[in-house]
């Protein structure tokens, strides 16, 4: 018994349950006590004695069944049968055992164990031996595990064709030792019963072990099968092991550390500190002095993404976040989702061209989905530019960019784009339709209201019209224009978005909301080619419940090097605050630059935060461009890049082919030094196009 | 006096005649860790009668119990034995003619200093000690029963100086020596497994898991700790209340509470428990607000299927589910 029991400890510690010596000296002094004819009696002493800790429990009573029981039985009944089958009595029975026995002694030769404990009998070294060999395999035997299976594995590893061999050469003995006729057939037919049996047993065991595979406590390969899953398919039952895997990490992460014990709220009597101050008192404690000592307990952080990929996993982060939490005095947990402003679904893009095209192609699935499908024509400003992909280039205002591929591109209503420096009006008039929006108005009845789609728009100008910024209420009017039409409103801020203009997006002053949101070439720092799609779950709700997809589909999309580019730059434009930078610093931009107004041909400057536009005109008070063939803007970027100055030029704004201007757009981090150093550089390239140009040099 | 306990049965019996059911697992570990003189661990989530076996069992085998309730902070000084300063430095300043006195005729410093120590004994001697639990569990003339409560909110450190204590029934106070036990005290130590314990700590004493009670095991203490009960309701209230800790609730309603529910019952003077009234003393049952909303929804749905099932039938819940 004592053996078993040892053994048993020992199968115990295998399987993570820490059993000490003295535990094991405690059981047998409990079962002197106990006895262990009571096999429930038996089951608590066992459990009393051996098991400490509460989580420990369960896998006890398994191995407890699978030890005590499991086998035991087995071999009980096998027994039982060979009688029945042979029709010997228990005594019979005895006797030819015992006669086994003793030839076996006298054969020579090595039998292995596994035969021995067959022949002989030997119920505890047979169990011993095939919970052995079993063990092993769970442990060692994975690889193979798809080819074979465990049957054969496990006769592989008891090397049960040997058994067979020496069963067949032990038979042989009989044989030629003479035994007389029906004690032999019955030895004979015991030996194949035997072997018989052996096989069953394997396989009771086997099926036994495979019902019990999910209640293993040390179960590797199972783990690992979690792991490979997909969090999509996770059942309720793998979510409850992953909810008792996180609170035992915790619980172990608890246990392991010590609280620090720096000083306590109330401590000790202090006796020398207590004396020390009462000596006035002739040491009569009259202000008693503790020890003073309080816990101090480390500070943690913990960040967890909780963003839509990992959400079945950033739960049980979530959890141990807040198992953990009571150890420490202060936890600052940070869950994160998506970094990019408060709109929802982010569809990236690999390229920035296709930003616009999906924009637009998204607003067209919208209506669709949304029962007007005959809402399928865009409006865009002139001048304007969206890019160069067919959509993007047909909302353009470019001719010249248009002409080789007219045939292929979209008609596309216009509506003058708000542009003071050039309008009509020269920014004066409160009412003129291009500068307040109302122009949009006449495009829509033009086009018709019910085909009208969407309406696309740089909240600030890029190069087309020189960073030229509405005015205050335009956008209002626009919005309200939009929403009377029931026009999809889209904000085209890769240019003038990611903080360019001060605010996070150039849309923000105006105090409304756009449908739909273009963003790129900023939101990576220029690190990375991406760009996005924004749109609020009101419109996308809409192909959700619809057909369930937008059908615009790319090789690229979601491409998680750019999105990580994306998702650093943003990530530092917040910490380091950039956007307020470049808020302040815009503002003294625009203040050094607007004073460049005083040299000669520089007919305006404007803008927004670090995106500014200088405008050159031959004449200033007419606002005449200079002609094309002059080429000033392009001597006027030559001329800047020698002086280390690098601008961005536009030509044709004014009537389509004649216009000169750059735009400056410094990065976020420029100082205020670096700045007046710009606008020296800018006058000086300024004087030498100038001169280039009056002295026809180009 | 002190009976030890003979058999499992034994155990059962007496704890039964002092007002505790045990489960035979709890007879079992109670009687070995009685037989073999081993401290017994108790643990299990909150409510489910831990405290209550050790006095329990205080009284079964009619020793005196002394408690010991754990916190953090828990120190030396106040689990085993203080000595009590201000009295000792009072009792200086008032003695203070006599210590001049004493020191009259002394010569040098020295010889001060030696007279004085002759009479150290005086000042670290039993008139001054205070003892706490653990010390006066050994000291015990009469046979104890010491119940260390909650142990798992003590800090480590606490836990390894308990070692000496379980271990040999003894203390060490450097003033008077060692003090060993008269009588060796049964020591139970109750935890609620917020932490893990000590390795050290666990080999020395058996081990005994609480677990919730099975349903006829809850019926029997209702109604043996509820005397007054109606069959009828008390077997409602504990299909109810197991069927309650099959929800996932934050904290599943344990038998004190179950037990406190059912009192509030009978205050009420219930014979039947129905929708309203559940609702109500839905609040002894459980103690977080969330736990709260969920067996209500639970309740709702569960009643209105079972109404939908008997036409003519009241409001009852049987297996809420």
């Amino acid at each position: 018994m004592e053996e078993r029991l040892i053994e048993f400890a020992s199968v115990l510690r295998r399987n993570g349950i820490r059993v000490s010596l003295s535990e094991n000296m405690d059981t047998f002094r409990a079962l002197e006590l106990v006895g262990i004819g009571d096999p429930v009696l038996f089951r608590h002493t066992l459990r009393t004695t051996l098991v400490k800790r509460a989580g420990d429990v369960k896998p006890f009573e398994e191995l407890f069944d699978y030890f005590f029981l499991g086998i035991g039985q087995a071999l009980d009944a096998i027994d039982r049968r060979i009688m029945d089958e042979l029709g010997l009595s228990p005594e019979q029975f005895q006797e030819m055992l015992e006669q086994i026995q003793r030839l076996l002694k006298e054969m020579e030769g090595d039998l292995s164990a596994l035969t021995r404990a067959l022949l002989n009998n030997n119920r505890a070294e047979l169990e011993r031996q095939l919970r052995e060999a079993m063990q092993q395999e769970m442990e060692q035997g994975t690889a193979d595990n798809f080819r074979l299976t465990p049957y054969t594995r496990m006769t592989a590893r008891l090397q049960l064709d040997r058994v067979q061999s020496e069963i067949e050469r032990f038979k042989g003995m009989l044989q030629m030792l003479g035994e007389n006729g029906e004690d032999l057939q019955n030895v004979l037919r015991y030996l194949d019963e035997r072997m018989r049996d052996l096989n069953r047993l394997l396989r009771e065991i086997i099926q036994q072990e495979q019902r019990k595979k999910g209640i293993e406590p040390r179960d590797f390969s199972q783990r690992s099968a979690l792991a490979d899953k997909s969090f999509a398919f996770y059942t309720e039952d793998d979510i409850r092991r992953m909810n008792d895997a996180v609170a035992r990490l915790a619980q172990r992460l608890k246990n392991r550390l010590s609280v620090r014990r720096k000083k306590a709220a109330r401590g000790r009597f202090n006796v020398k500190n207590t004396l020390r101050k009462n000596l006035q008192y002739g040491g009569v404690p009259f202000h008693i002095q503790l020890d003073r000592r309080k816990k101090t307990k480390p500070q943690v952080m913990v960040l967890c993404d909780i963003s839509d990929s990992v959400l079945n996993a950033s739960r049980f982060m979530l959890q141990f976040v807040y198992s953990v939490q009571d150890l420490y005095s202060k936890v600052r947990s940070f869950v994160f989702v998506a970094e990019i402003g408060e709109v929802t679904k982010l569809f990236e893009e690999h390229d920035i061209q296709t930003a616009v095209e999906a924009a637009l192609k998204l607003a067209r699935q919208y209506w669709i989905e949304a029962g007007k499908p005959g809402k399928h024509r865009i409006i865009a400003l002139s001048p304007s530019y969206h890019g160069n992909t067919l959509l993007a280039l047909s909302a353009s205002a470019r001719e010249q960019y248009k002409l080789p591929f007219r045939e292929w591109l979209v008609d596309v209503e216009r509506a003058p784009a708000p542009y003071p420096y050039r309008c009509g009006c020269r920014g004066d008039d409160p009412k003129c339709p291009a500068c307040s929006g109302e122009a949009l108005e006449d495009a829509i009845r033009r086009a018709g209201a019910d085909t009208v789609a969407a309406f696309i728009a740089e909240p600030v100008g890029g190069s087309s019209t020189g960073a030229s910024t509405p005015r205050p209420d335009y956008f209002r009017t626009i919005r309200e224009i939009c929403d009377r039409h029931e026009v999809l409103f889209v904000a085209d801020e890769i240019l003038c978005g990611a903080g360019r203009t001060g605010t996070w997006w150039a849309i923000e002053p105006y105090g409304v909301a756009p449908d739909l949101m273009t963003l790129g070439k900023g939101i990576s720092g220029g690190y990375a080619p991406l760009s996005a799609v924004a749109a609020p779950e009101r419109i996308v709700d809409v192909i959700a419940r619809g057909s369930g997809g937008f059908l615009h589909a790319q090789t690229f999309s979601f491409h998680p090097v750019a999105c990580a580019a994306g998702l650093a730059a943003v990530r530092m434009l917040k910490r380091d605050r950039l956007v307020e930078r470049c808020a302040k610093l815009g503002r003294v931009l625009q203040r050094r630059l607007a004073a460049l107004t005083d040299l000669p041909h520089v007919g305006d400057v404007r803008g927004r935060g670090l995106l500014a536009g200088v405008e050159f005109v031959e004449d200033k008070a007419t606002r005449a461009p200079f002609p094309r063939a002059a080429k000033f803007v392009e001597a006027f970027t030559e001329a800047a890049q020698e002086a280390g100055l690098v601008v961005w030029p536009n030509v044709g704004h004014a009537d389509g082919v004649n216009g000169d201007l750059v735009v400056v757009a410094p990065p976020f981090i420029i100082t205020e030094q670096e700045i007046d150093e710009l606008v020296t550089r800018f006058t000086a390239a300024h004087a030498a196009a100038l001169r280039a140009v009056k002295a026809g040099v180009r | 006096m002190a009976h030890a306990l003979e058999s499992v049965q034994d155990a059962g019996d007496r704890l039964r005649a002092a007002g505790y059911l045990p489960s035979p697992e709890i007879a079992s570990s109670a009687f070995l860790a009685d037989r073999l003189e081993k401290p017994i661990l108790v643990e299990g989530p909150a409510g489910v009668g831990k405290t209550e076996l050790a006095k329990a069992l205080a009284q079964a085998t009619g020793r005196t119990l002394l408690r010991l309730q754990c916190y953090e902070g828990l120190d030396e000084a106040k689990a085993l034995y203080e000595w009590e300063y201000a009295k000792q430095l009072l009792y200086t300043q008032l003695l203070k003619d006599k210590i001049a006195e004493t020191i009259a005729g002394a010569g040098t410093l020295a010889e001060a200093a030696e007279r004085i120590a002759g009479s150290e004994d005086l000042f670290f001697s039993e008139r001054f000690l205070l003892p706490r639990p653990i010390l006066a569990a050994i000291r015990s003339k009469e046979p104890a029963l010491l119940l260390v409560d909650e142990i798992d909110k003590a800090d480590p450190e606490f836990e390894a100086f308990l070692l000496e204590v379980l271990a040999d029934s003894a203390v060490t106070v450097p003033e008077l020596g060692t003090v060993r036990a008269i009588h060796i005290p049964r020591v139970v130590l109750t935890s609620n497994a917020a932490r893990e314990l000590s390795d050290a700590l666990k080999r020395r004493c058996l081990h005994l898991y609480i677990d919730f009670p099975t349903p006829q095991r809850e019926l029997e203490i209702v109604r043996s700790r509820v005397p007054g009960v109606s069959e009828q309701l008390a077997r409602k209230v504990v299909a109810a209340v197991q069927a309650v800790r099959k929800l996932d609730l934050k904290k599943p309603p344990s038998i004190s509470e179950t037990l406190d529910w059912v009192r509030a019952l009978t205050l009420l003077n219930v014979k039947q428990l129905d929708h309203d009234l559940v609702e109500e003393t839905l609040s002894t049952l459980m103690k977080y607000e969330a736990d709260i909303r969920k067996a209500h929804q639970e309740l709702k749905a569960y009643l209105a299927e079972k109404q939908a099932q008997r036409p003519g039938g009241g409001s009852e819940k049987d297996h809420l589910h």
